[in-house]
């Protein structure tokens, strides 16, 4: 209790040459930030898997980015920061593939 | 304190003691009949002021609309006999006698003090009388110079005709033997419990349930067929749980009115026949049921299902007999060919030392709980004759315990075996036609302490069962106490519609569920066409 006053104190008033500062040693190391996007849609009936398909131009045209997918999120992790993509969804089975799905967009931070 | 929380317990007991004995809002009026030290000038109405005879009880309890008890003392002396049964009780009220102190608490040792009778029960002008309860708490009636333990006349004083007499007689929980040696007559008309129409009089309910009779006339006899253990020949009758050896002529004979009648889950064993089971006088005859039995070791025939011709059904009024265990009999069967209206199903065979616990040809030194690995275990059905009255077995043994699924009179001493199954149904995801479908797995979890065997795991058409990563065992020793394994099963549709089907398991499971046991299955066929587009499409930062 004595220390947490002493402490706060020191952040009001200034800190006094008398409280020894924590070394710089001591801080943790900042963690490096990454990020991605996650992709999700509705699952299709008649789908045995699925194809993510990207683009950085809005309407494409659009790259496969992973197919065989079975289940119905994507986390896609290629990609830059402060950068929009735009992502469709085409569902597969034994006969064929459907038509790409309406896009989506995310931007990274 | 204390005192509030002792008016709290006696408030629970005696909330507890009118849950358990099944009692309303009013109970019988309760009296009692003492062996020795009672007076026919007492109350009646306590054990400290009995009254001293069956017959003053009869003529004096009062019924009212809820009907009487009369508790029997136990005692190491005998009670008077109850030669003048004559109260016409009207619904919904019963006179019932029993006893305070249970014969017997396994079937074959013999307790003291209980209620030993010096004469029989002689029910003339009467209705709706219980003579005896279950389990066990009954009376013990013997005298080789007497014709019967219990005697229901049905007619008028006199035999003339019709009074509406003999209805709604139940008997249970007793202990007749050694009667009718001595008395002359070696296979007279009447039996260890006689409940008769007097062929003509229409006579309805009669219910022996959970009774031990042994040695009834002279056996091995002269001859002569009209001495039974059992005798009823009433309609909508229920002969349950009982066990007859030693009868000169049949272990049970249900003749004359045997027409909504239900004769389950009895050992009849070591008499001249097992069982009487026919007759048509005052109704049609049919929609008899007799289930799980055990009929071994008779000398002359399992069944006499025909004096003259008549066989216990009408075309249209099926009779059943199903899951009776017929063995070591002079004929293993019927006496006349079955009628086409009759239908006998899963009869079994079994030598009675390999169904009971210990055989000897007497109830009264045998012990007929049932042996691990006998048929009996499991190897019963709850299936009436179609349109018949159900339920057509009994739910506990002779000794109240749980019965379901098994053969015989006793249960068991082993482990039942019972397990679960997961799903109980299973719809598949629409499947292409000409495809088979990604497999669903059902779990069976053996949830007992004995082995679970399957005889057999089919799929119906459409649906196809795949050997699993645990596969079931199919005979052999089974799947173990306690253990698991999966059946996988697929979808394969042919057009493009709705399938179902099932996948039948048929194994020794008794209870819940029983053999054979069926997971539901359904699914939809669809035309072969690629896939419509995703919707839904969303995008987050992770």
């Amino acid at each position: 209790m004595k220390r947490f006053c002493i402490i706060i104190l020191a952040l009001v008033l200034g800190w006094p040459s008398w409280i020894v500062r924590p070394a710089l040693s001591q801080v943790s190391t900042p963690i490096s930030i990454t990020s991605s996007l996650v992709v999700s849609w509705t699952a299709v009936s008649s789908a045995d898997s699925y194809t993510v398909k990207r683009s950085l131009v809005n309407g494409g045209p659009y790259t496969t980015i992973a197919s065989g997918i079975t289940a119905v999120t994507y986390i896609d992790s290629t990609v830059a920061l402060r950068t929009t993509y735009y992502y469709v969804v085409a569902a597969v089975n034994a006969i064929g593939s459907s038509p790409d799905s309406v896009q989506a967009s995310g931007t990274t931070p | 304190m204390r005192k509030a929380t002792s008016w709290v317990y006696m408030f629970l007991v005696t909330l507890a003691l009118f849950s358990v004995s099944g009692l309303n809002a009013v109970a019988q009026n309760q009296y009692y009949v003492a062996a020795t030290g009672g007076s026919d000038s007492n109350s009646g109405t306590s054990i400290g002021s009995p009254w001293a005879t069956c017959n003053h009880a009869m003529a004096a309890a009062t019924l009212n609309s809820v009907g009487a008890v009369i508790n029997f003392i136990a005692s190491n002396s005998q009670h008077a006999g109850c030669t003048a049964v004559n109260r016409n009780v009207a619904a919904p009220a019963r006179l019932a006698m029993r006893c305070t102190a249970p014969w017997t608490s396994d079937g074959h040792t013999v307790l003291s003090p209980h209620c030993r009778m010096n004469g029989p029960f002689l029910v003339r002008t009467a209705n709706r009388i219980d003579i005896g309860a279950n389990p066990f708490l009954g009376f013990e009636y013997t005298n080789p110079g007497d014709n019967t333990a219990v005697d229901v006349i049905s007619q008028c004083p006199g035999n003339a005709g019709a009074c509406g007499f003999g209805n709604s007689i139940h008997v249970f929980g007793n202990f007749f033997h050694d009667i009718g040696q001595t008395n002359g007559n070696g296979c007279p008309s009447s039996g260890g419990i006689l409940i008769t129409n007097a062929h003509g009089v229409s006579v309805t309910d009669a219910q022996v349930i959970g009774n031990v009779i042994d040695h009834i006339g002279i056996f091995p006899g002269p001859p002569g067929n009209q001495m039974h253990g059992i005798y009823v020949s009433t309609m909508n009758g229920q002969v349950y749980n009982n066990v007859v050896t030693r009868a000169c002529y049949a272990g049970l004979q249900y003749y004359d009115q045997a027409c909504n009648a239900r004769v389950s889950n009895n050992v009849f064993a070591n008499n001249t026949v097992g069982m009487v089971y026919y007759g048509s006088h005052g109704c049609t005859a049919g929609l008899n049921t007799g289930d799980n039995n055990v009929l071994v070791n008779n000398t002359q025939q399992a069944i006499n299902n025909s004096f003259s011709g008549d066989q216990g059904c009408t075309p249209g009024r099926q009779m059943l007999y199903s899951n009776n265990i017929i063995s070591g009999n002079g004929v293993n069967g019927p006496t006349h060919a079955f009628a086409s209206c009759t239908t006998v199903q899963n009869q079994k065979s079994e030598n009675p030392t390999t169904t009971f616990v210990s055989y000897t040809g007497s109830a009264q030194t045998s012990d007929f709980h049932l042996k691990a690995g006998s048929q009996a275990i499991g190897g019963g059905t709850s299936q009436c004759a179609s349109g018949g009255l159900t339920p057509c077995v009994p739910s506990v043994d002779i000794a109240g315990n749980a019965f379901a699924g098994q053969i015989g009179a006793f249960a068991s001493g082993s482990p039942i075996p019972t397990g679960l199954l997961t799903p109980t149904s299973i719809t598949f995801a629409d499947t292409f036609t000409g495809v088979t479908s990604n497999f669903v797995p059902i779990t069976v979890h053996n949830t007992s302490g004995v082995a679970v065997v399957f005889s057999s795991i089919v799929a119906s058409t459409h649906f196809a069962l795949v050997t699993s990563a645990t596969p079931c065992p199919i005979g052999g020793g089974g799947l173990a106490a306690g253990g698991m394994c999966e059946v996988d099963v697929t979808f394969s549709p042919n057009s493009a519609t709705s399938f179902s089907g099932t996948v039948t398991f048929t194994d020794n499971f008794v209870g819940t569920p029983a053999s054979p046991q069926t997971v539901a299955l359904s699914g939809n066929g669809t035309t072969p066409s690629a896939p419509s587009a995703p919707t839904g499409v969303s995008v987050v930062v992770h």
